[in-house]
């Protein structure tokens, strides 16, 4: 499945669809389905942040396949050249009152798949995320 | 889409998030909340998460500005009832250590007056 966005917030509802069509196309579980939305969204929105920035126009492209036991998602853009995946973790251990309220996507990203990697290619940023489906 | 109710469980006030908790949702729910705790005299909140069905880290952020709010203000702040997948979001991202997590609101509301 491939899915076109374009640099905006509002996309993640189109990025929810996508993921719930290509679920149930592939018989994934609502955890597997779930686990994906999550990553996909917190590397969109950095992108949309951090990338291209908000309000610039830009693209994100999103290849979503079947590869045996996982799924793989393949996401690029065409903003500056950026790996989101060596930002530190947050320190889990640390209380309310000062725990940084940013920095917390990344994490989960790692948390919830299996492999991922980023390169670039050319012009574009290319993160590929694995996820085994049980 | 996220919708948010109004509630009351035993004297506590009660927020009912029902839908998707994200990035496109989250500042529609930071706005409200704000304004809930503008006007709200009570101690305590319960976010009833039975019927949210999805969480990223910009909800998450939402709960934690929210606690952080709570704290300077001596108020408390609960979670009940998140699903399966809430939940684990919730663990991995660390979020179960530092808020309060009851699996219902019940359960929540009889902490959160003690």
């Amino acid at each position: 499945m491939h899915l076109e966005f374009a640099n905006s917030l509002s996309e993640l509802v189109r990025l929810a669809h996508g993921l719930e069509d290509f679920a149930k196309t592939e018989g994934l579980s609502a955890e597997v389905t779930s686990a994906l939305n999550l990553a996909l969204e917190e590397l969109m929105t950095n992108i949309h942040s951090h990338g291209y920035g908000p309000g610039v126009d830009g693209g994100i492209w999103l290849d979503l396949q079947r590869d045996g036991e996982q799924v793989k998602a393949v996401l690029r853009d065409k903003a500056a050249a950026f790996n989101p995946l060596q930002a530190p973790a947050p320190d889990p251990s640390s209380p309310v009152e000062t725990r940084p309220v940013g920095g917390l996507g990344i994490h989960l990203v790692k948390e919830l798949m299996d492999d991922w990697d980023y390169r670039r290619e050319g012009s574009e940023n290319v993160i590929t995320l694995r996820k085994n489906v049980r | 889409m996220l919708t948010i109710n109004e509630e009351n469980e035993d004297g506590v006030s009660v927020c009912v998030l029902r839908g998707r908790l994200d990035g496109n949702t989250s500042d529609e729910a930071d706005q409200y909340l704000q304004q809930w705790e503008g006007k709200e005299t009570r101690d305590g909140l319960i976010f009833d998460l039975s019927e949210l069905d999805y969480l990223s880290s910009a909800g998450l952020r939402i709960f934690l500005m929210c606690a952080k709010r709570a704290k300077s203000q001596n108020r408390k702040i609960a979670l009940a009832a998140p699903s399966d997948t809430v939940k684990q979001v919730l663990t991995i991202s660390g979020f179960a250590a530092i808020l309060e997590i009851f699996p219902d609101r019940a359960s929540a509301a009889k902490a959160l007056v003690q």
